[in-house]
C-alpha cells in the first residue's frame, strides 16, 4: 500500500491547481498595472495589494476540508491518515505558495524598477519591498494560520453542526491575531505583541498546532453525513 | 468475513439499529432488503466505517472496522445520495483520486466502464443528470474492486438500460473477480436475480435472513373455494388474503408438505408461487 496517499493526491492535483491559479490572478494583477498607468502615475504594488484577497481565499480553501474528508473516508481512507496528511498538506502548500508570491514580489520590482514607477507597499506590511526573507516568512505564516483556521471551522461545523458555532471563536483569534501578526491587517486593539521572523515563526508554529489539535478533535470519530432515510 | 456483534446505531433518542449479530460469508451477493426507515443505510454506514456504532462491533475478516485502514481499505460503499468525489470535480479527476486513495483500484476497467455508460469524463460531478451520478457511482464502486463492495441505492435516476448494465457488469466481475457483495434495493423483483441471500430489516432488526430459492418457496398462494381455503391454511402463517365473490385468495409463509400439497389438490384449491416482493411487502407489515 502506497505510504500518505492523501498527501500525495493533494500535492499532485490540489497545489498544482492553486500554485496555477494563484500564478494566473497574479499575472493578471501584473498585467492590469500597465493599463492603470495610461491614466493615474503608479505608486502601489499591485501584487502587494493583492495579497489581501489571497489571505481570504486561503481561509476560504481551508474551509474545503470538511468535503475532502467524506470524500477520503468513503474512498477507505481513515479519520487518522486525515488528520495527519492534510496538515502536512497545508504546511507544504504555504510554502510553495509563500515561494510563489515571493518570486512574484520580486518580479514585479524588477517590472517597476523598469518602468519608472514608484512601488509602495501597505502600511500595516512587516516587511519592507525588498526584504525578501521577511515576506516569505509572512506569507508563509498567514496561509499556514488562514489554512488551519478555514479546516477546523469547517470540519467542526461538519460535526457539531450549529453548535459548531464555537469553534468560530478561536478561528476569529487567529485570523485576526495571525492577520494583524503577518502585516496583513491593522486592527486597533488587536496586538500580537510579536515582531520579527523568529518570533513570528513560533508563534505561528504554536498557533497551527493548536488549529491541528481543533481539527483532530472534530474529525477523529465524525459519522459521516448521510441521508438517513432507509 | 463480515461479523457484527450486538452492532447498534443511536442517534439521540432514537435507535436506528437494535443489536444485530451478523455473520456473513466472503465470495457472495446479499440483498439488503427493509422498508423507509428499517436501517439499511445505517447498518452499511456502520460496515463501511462511515459511522462509529453507538455499541457493539463491526469486523471484516476478523479486523475491526471502524477507524482501522486494514480494513476500511478493502471496503467500498456507493451511497445513493452522493459518489465519492467533489460536484466541482471532473469525473476524470475523480477517478485520478480513487485510483491514488483506493489500493486496488483498477484504473482500465474503470475506463472501459465509463465508455460502456457512456459518462463524459471532462464534466464535472454536479454537471450530470440523476442518472449518470449514479452510473458513475456504480463505476467507481466496481473498479474499487474491493473485498466488500456495498451499493445503497446505487441505481436511482438510471435508465432501464442502464440498470440492465449494471446488473450485467456486476455478475460479470464478479465472477471474475470474487468478493463480498450487498445490494440495499427497493427494486426487489428486478435485483433479486442477482441476490444469492437476502437480508430484511424492519424497524431497525433483521427480521429475515434466507437463500432466495428458499424464500421463494416459503411463500405460496392458495386460491378456491372461501370456505376450503379458510379450512385448509388453518394453523398456517396466513400473510395476506383477498376476496372476490366466492374466491379467496391467501398468501401463507412456511413450508407446505407433500401431505398438504396433495391434500390442496383432492379439495381442488390451487397452489402458486409468490413473488419475492409480495413476500417482501407482506412480511413487513403489508401495503401502507
Amino acid at each position: 500500500m502506497s505510504r500518505w496517499p492523501i498527501l500525495r493526491f493533494l500535492t499532485t492535483e490540489h497545489l498544482v491547481f492553486l500554485l496555477l491559479f494563484l500564478a494566473g490572478g497574479y499575472l493578471l494583477a501584473v498585467l492590469v498595472v500597465p493599463v492603470f498607468a495610461l491614466w493615474r502615475p503608479v505608486t502601489l504594488s499591485a501584487v502587494d495589494i493583492a495579497g489581501q484577497v489571497v489571505f481570504w481565499l486561503a481561509a476560504g480553501y481551508g474551509y474545503g476540508a470538511a468535503g475532502l474528508l467524506s470524500t477520503v473516508v468513503a474512498h477507505g481512507r481513515t479519520r487518522r491518515e486525515f488528520a495527519v496528511q492534510y496538515p502536512v498538506f497545508q504546511l507544504v502548500t504555504a510554502v510553495v505558495l509563500a515561494g510563489l508570491i515571493t518570486g512574484v514580489y520580486a518580479g514585479e520590482a524588477a517590472l517597476y524598477r523598469a518602468a519608472g514607477w514608484t512601488r509602495n507597499l501597505q502600511d500595516q506590511r512587516i516587511f519592507g519591498s525588498g526584504d525578501y526573507p521577511l515576506i516569505f516568512v509572512a506569507y508563509l505564516c498567514m496561509l499556514a494560520l488562514c489554512l488551519v483556521a478555514g479546516a477546523f471551522t469547517a470540519t467542526g461545523f461538519y460535526r457539531w453542526e450549529s453548535g459548531g458555532v464555537l469553534v468560530l471563536l478561536p478561528a476569529a483569534l487567529l485570523l485576526t491575531g495571525g492577520g494583524t501578526m503577518t502585516g496583513f491587517f491593522d486592527l486597533p486593539l488587536v496586538d500580537p505583541g510579536v515582531s520579527g521572523a523568529p518570533g513570528v515563526l513560533a508563534v505561528t508554529a504554536a498557533a497551527v498546532a493548536g488549529g491541528a489539535v481543533l481539527l483532530w478533535l472534530s474529525v477523529r470519530d465524525v459519522s459521516l453525513r448521510t441521508r438517513v432515510s432507509a | 468475513m463480515i461479523s457484527t456483534s450486538a452492532l447498534q446505531v443511536r442517534f439521540g433518542d432514537t435507535t436506528a439499529l437494535h443489536p444485530l449479530d451478523l455473520d456473513l460469508s466472503a465470495g457472495r451477493i446479499y440483498g439488503l432488503l427493509g422498508r423507509n426507515g428499517a436501517g439499511k443505510t445505517t447498518l452499511l454506514s456502520a460496515l463501511a466505517g462511515f459511522r462509529k456504532p453507538s455499541g457493539g462491533t463491526a469486523t471484516l475478516a476478523g479486523l475491526p472496522i471502524f477507524e482501522n485502514l486494514r480494513a476500511t481499505s478493502r471496503i467500498c460503499l456507493i451511497r445513493d445520495d452522493g459518489v465519492p468525489g467533489d460536484p466541482t470535480d471532473s469525473l476524470r479527476d475523480i477517478l485520478a483520486m480513487a485510483a491514488i486513495l483506493r489500493p486496488g483500484f483498477d484504473t482500465r476497467y474503470a475506463a472501459e466502464l465509463m465508455d460502456r455508460f457512456a459518462l463524459p469524463r471532462k464534466r464535472t460531478l454536479r454537471t450530470l443528470s440523476r442518472g449518470q451520478r449514479s452510473a458513475f457511482g456504480i463505476v467507481v464502486g466496481l473498479a474499487s474492486r474491493a473485498d466488500l463492495t456495498m451499493f445503497d441505492e446505487a441505481h436511482l435516476g438510471m435508465d432501464a438500460p442502464g440498470r440492465q448494465l449494471f446488473h450485467d457488469e456486476l455478475l460479470r466481475d464478479y465472477v471474475a473477480h470474487p468478493r463480498t457483495v450487498i445490494l440495499s434495493t427497493h427494486l426487489i423483483e428486478e435485483q433479486s436475480p442477482l441476490f444469492e441471500q437476502v437480508l430484511i430489516l424492519h424497524e431497525g432488526r433483521l427480521l429475515l435472513r434466507a437463500d432466495v430459492d428458499e424464500l421463494r418457496s416459503r411463500g405460496v398462494s392458495v386460491t378456491g373455494p372461501h370456505a376450503v381455503v379458510d379450512d385448509f391454511v388453518f394453523g398456517l402463517t396466513v400473510l395476506a388474503q383477498r376476496q372476490l365473490g366466492p374466491t379467496k385468495e391467501v398468501t401463507v409463509f412456511g413450508d407446505l408438505d407433500d401431505e398438504r400439497r396433495s391434500l390442496a389438490g383432492r379439495y381442488g384449491l390451487q397452489l402458486g408461487p409468490v413473488a419475492l416482493q409480495d413476500l417482501f411487502i407482506h412480511l413487513t407489515g403489508g401495503a401502507a
